[in-house]
């Protein structure tokens, strides 16, 4: 490399890994006693202290491993203006640790239990790009991304797993793949709900047997964040957005204010004023005598929930220019700052960033946040 | 030298070969072994009969009646929407009853959590040996309580989710009698093997059983009424002679006392009470913090009421407090069953009254066709409930003098848990399912269920049919 010029710096990295899931249960050695039954002391009857059965013992437990591969090249350019790194992995997951129905008489309805094999690819990109920097202006841009793509490999025989809920487990399919009736909008003739059945037909029954793999899940394909410093003078502006794409969600919340049956008990859709009144009236509301269906497992309320937000914009100012020589303070600047001020997105709820959920409910959406702030240095 | 070298160095290899084969042999088990040190394991949790009787105090936690009150009161004729409602329980209260239900479902898991923590304190005492005749009186004590909850907890789930009591070869639910495998996939039993298998439960705990007073316990009284409530479901006569043990037993209460006993303050006809610490029982109708009602009684269980049946006030909110009072002119009628008496809306659920007894008997009078008989047990309770000398009833046939025990059911045991059941075992001899009034149903339900329809069984729940292959949904329902 030493007579390359266009590389300032580059690196080839790769790596093959076996490791044992120390977190399968999010926390760092999470389900070390689920290989016991065990009890605890909880609240009994009457004011009294009482024996609980607190885990039931799955014995056949074993470690949940990771085989990972992964290549990545770490370069700079450019007399080191622009540097990045790209990562590609392949890691299989086996004796996935899960969460499987269990019959009511074990006393719950789930156990975690090893159930099969996943898959994980993907890229990851990060970029740094020293645009301008001449005098007293200078540019600096960021950005990074993923691409995750996940596919469950093997479940127990092959059958699906139902825990109940909107998504399930299924071979073949990512995890968290949302699994519905498709909703096929309002009859015409009548006003009443249409699905379409498993063979794609149109029918006016609701059965749970006609749910489908709808090829949306509640995990994003594509992550990452951009933005850019900036100076002029004593001005600084930075800037920093994040985007999720390629995630799907239920917005329940919008299902309750177009639940025809809630309209006198709670606020409704202006939306509703578009129900369907008489035969022949093409609408996507139903009439309003029809019964609740919000609760059902369609994809009717099932929208993409991918946004682009703008997290961080600040305007600062540098004083250090006006400080007086041999003052205690070496440095200060004033700033304006806001949180979370544009979001982008086609879903219809209060927020679209969340914890990956399948539905969203009344949740508390993420707050805007205006700072104005004097940042002195002693 | 060269050779003692050698010998030593092989000794040392020796050595270290020995000492690695013993810290192999130790660090295996070590790695294989990790006891959960202060973690209680099946064994250790259950040595005493100190520790049984904890583990009974938590079979009585999970026996969750609130489960059963919900059911009946919101899905049948005796509620409606209350001014409060923002959503709340209006899908079960239009009937969209599937297998996701979420009451269904919660019945379902509450009754096998009960059932499940009886077997395993029952499998852990059959362990522990007494020492001496005390402590075998108090180990069968806590083993006859512990059948008797198990009882209690297949005769409610049976109750619900057959199609048909009399048919002994209609499916039933699961009879769980041990603490199962999670990998145990089983098959709903036939109504003989559940009621069977409730029947040996009872006649076991019955000989099991210390004699006590406290109706906050099972007791054999308790278990004489479930004898009698099982009979009744298959129409067994045998519910009359259990059901007039009791009768001979308790008094019923007079106006005042039945008023004071939903207060908590009066135990003249109760025979088994779930004591309620905390968990408001009103909740399951209001917002117990501004006493907003959800749910309230419906117009027509009010108009239901002779002005001065004592019961009335019982069902109904006049008084000030929780909200009221109701305003039936309005089309307020405020559910006045739990009205707590040191904090709003926690009561403790009477779960048997004798008075459940006279309707049992009434009801076992008119199988046998002992109309008369029937009529003179309505009207003792009548009585009692009126403060005065009522009519007697005379019935020109069984269908007049069921619906009048129906009727009288309806007044006597609103809100405690039955009216959903009541309707399930009538429809058949009144060829009537639930019937709204029209003021009742305003807000777009259905006002009619007819006794055919599917819903008076409730549907399997979705969690089992997930986690059960060998189970199989009832009629009408889609798995």
């Amino acid at each position: 490399m030493q007579n390359n010029t266009f590389f300032d710096n580059l690196k080839l990295r790769a790596s093959y890994g076996t490791s044992g899931n120390d977190r399968i249960t999010g926390g760092y050695y999470g389900g070390t006693t689920n290989t016991y039954n065990l009890y605890g002391q909880g609240t009994g009857y009457n004011n009294t202290v009482a024996y609980y059965a607190s885990s039931i013992a799955n014995d056949d437990l074993k470690w949940e491993t990771n085989k990972q591969t992964n290549i990545g090249i770490d370069f700079s350019i450019l007399n080191r203006k622009l540097s990045g790194s790209i990562d590609v992995y392949d890691k299989t997951t086996e004796d996935l640790f899960q969460s499987f129905p269990v019959s009511s008489i074990n006393g719950t309805n789930s156990i975690q239990a090893n159930i099969g094999s996943l898959n994980n690819r993907g890229a990851e990109l990060s970029l740094n790009w020293q645009a301008i920097n001449s005098g007293d202006f200078s540019v600096s841009i960021f950005a990074n991304g993923s691409y995750n793509k996940n596919e469950i490999t093997k479940l127990p025989n092959g059958e699906n797993v139902d825990n109940g809920g909107r998504t399930i487990l299924a071979e073949g399919q990512p995890i968290g793949s949302l699994f519905a009736v498709r909703w096929a909008g309002v009859n015409p003739a009548n006003g009443q709900n249409l699905y379409y059945d498993v063979d794609g037909n149109v029918t006016d029954v609701y059965s749970e047997d006609d749910r489908v793999f709808i090829d949306k899940a509640i995990y994003p394909t594509y992550q990452g964040g951009f933005g850019f410093n900036s100076t002029w003078k004593n001005f600084t502006l930075d800037t920093q957005f994040s985007f999720v794409a390629d995630i799907y969600r239920n917005n329940g919340s919008l299902g309750v204010i177009e639940d025809p049956t809630l309209t006198s008990l709670s606020n409704s859709s202006t939306s509703l004023l578009d129900a369907w009144q008489q035969p022949g009236d093409v609408t996507y509301i139903p009439a309003l005598s029809t019964e609740s269906i919000r609760n059902r497992l369609t994809d009717r309320y099932i929208e993409d929930a991918s946004f682009l937000r703008l997290r961080n914009i600040t305007l600062g100012y540098n004083l250090g220019n006006l400080l007086k020589e041999g003052s205690p303070i070496s440095k200060m600047k004033v700033f304006v700052q806001a949180e979370n001020l544009i979001t982008w997105s086609k879903w219809r709820g209060w927020d679209p960033e969340s914890s990956f959920r399948s539905g969203d409910f009344f949740d508390y959406p993420t707050s805007k946040i205006f700072t104005i702030g004097l940042d002195v240095n002693f | 030298m060269l050779i003692f070298k050698k010998m030593t160095m092989k000794k040392i290899n020796n050595l270290i070969l020995v000492c690695g084969l013993i810290f192999i042999g130790f660090s295996c088990e070590d790695a294989t072994d990790i006891f959960p040190e202060g973690n209680l394991t099946s064994d250790v949790t259950f040595e005493t009969l100190d520790d049984l009787q904890l583990g009974l105090n938590g079979a009585y936690a999970r026996y969750s009646p609130e489960d059963d009150i919900l059911i009946n009161s919101v899905f049948t004729d005796n509620c409606k929407p209350g001014y409060d409602n923002g959503g709340q329980e209006i899908n079960f209260y239009n009937w969209a009853l599937t297998a996701g239900d979420g009451n269904t479902t919660s019945l379902w898991n509450s009754n096998y959590r009960l059932i499940n923590q009886c077997n395993r304190v029952l499998e852990a005492s059959d362990l522990i040996t007494a020492s001496g005749e005390a402590e075998q009186t108090e180990l069968n004590n806590i083993k006859g309580q512990l059948l008797t909850l198990r009882a209690i907890g297949h005769l409610t789930l049976a109750s619900y989710f057959t199609t048909d009591y009399l048919d002994g070869d209609a499916l039933s639910i699961i009879i769980s009698d041990r603490v199962p495998g999670t990998s145990e996939t089983l098959p709903r039993n036939t109504n003989s093997e559940v009621y069977s298998f409730i029947a040996n439960d009872l006649n076991t705990a019955s000989t099991l059983l210390s004699d006590q007073s406290d109706n906050k316990y099972v007791s054999q009284d308790l278990v004489t009424g479930l004898k009698a409530r099982l009979a009744l479901l298959q129409n067994d006569s045998s519910a009359l002679t259990h059901a007039q043990t009791l009768i001979d037993a308790y008094p019923l209460a007079g106006q005042l006392q039945y008023l004071s006993m939903f207060l908590d303050t009066d135990n003249t006809e109760v025979i088994f009470k779930a004591a309620r610490t905390s968990g408001l029982v009103g909740g399951l109708w209001y917002f117990t913090n501004s006493a907003g009602p959800f749910i309230e009684a419906s117009n027509s269980l009010h108009d239901a009421h002779d002005p001065a049946d004592i019961r009335l006030f019982a069902n109904i909110n006049f008084n000030t407090n929780n909200g009221g009072p109701s305003e039936p002119e309005n089309n307020i009628h405020l559910i006045n069953k739990y009205p707590g008496n040191a904090s709003p809306f926690l009561s403790d659920i009477k779960a048997m009254r004798v008075s459940e007894m006279y309707l049992i008997k009434a009801e076992a009078q008119v199988n046998a066709n002992n109309l008369d008989g029937a009529a003179a047990t309505l009207k003792v309770l009548r009585d009692a409930r009126l403060g005065t000398s009522t009519s007697l009833d005379s019935y020109i046939s069984q269908t007049q003098a069921y619906d009048a025990v129906l009727k009288e059911r309806r007044l006597e045991l609103a809100f405690e848990g039955h009216r959903y059941l009541d309707i399930k075992r009538f429809k058949d001899r009144l060829n009537t399912g639930i019937n709204r009034d029209d003021l009742d149903c305003v807000s777009g339900g259905n006002c009619v269920m007819l006794p055919s329809d599917h819903r008076l069984t409730l549907p399997i729940p979705q969690v089992e049919l997930n986690a059960n292959p060998s189970i199989v949904q009832n009629p009408g329902y889609a798995n």
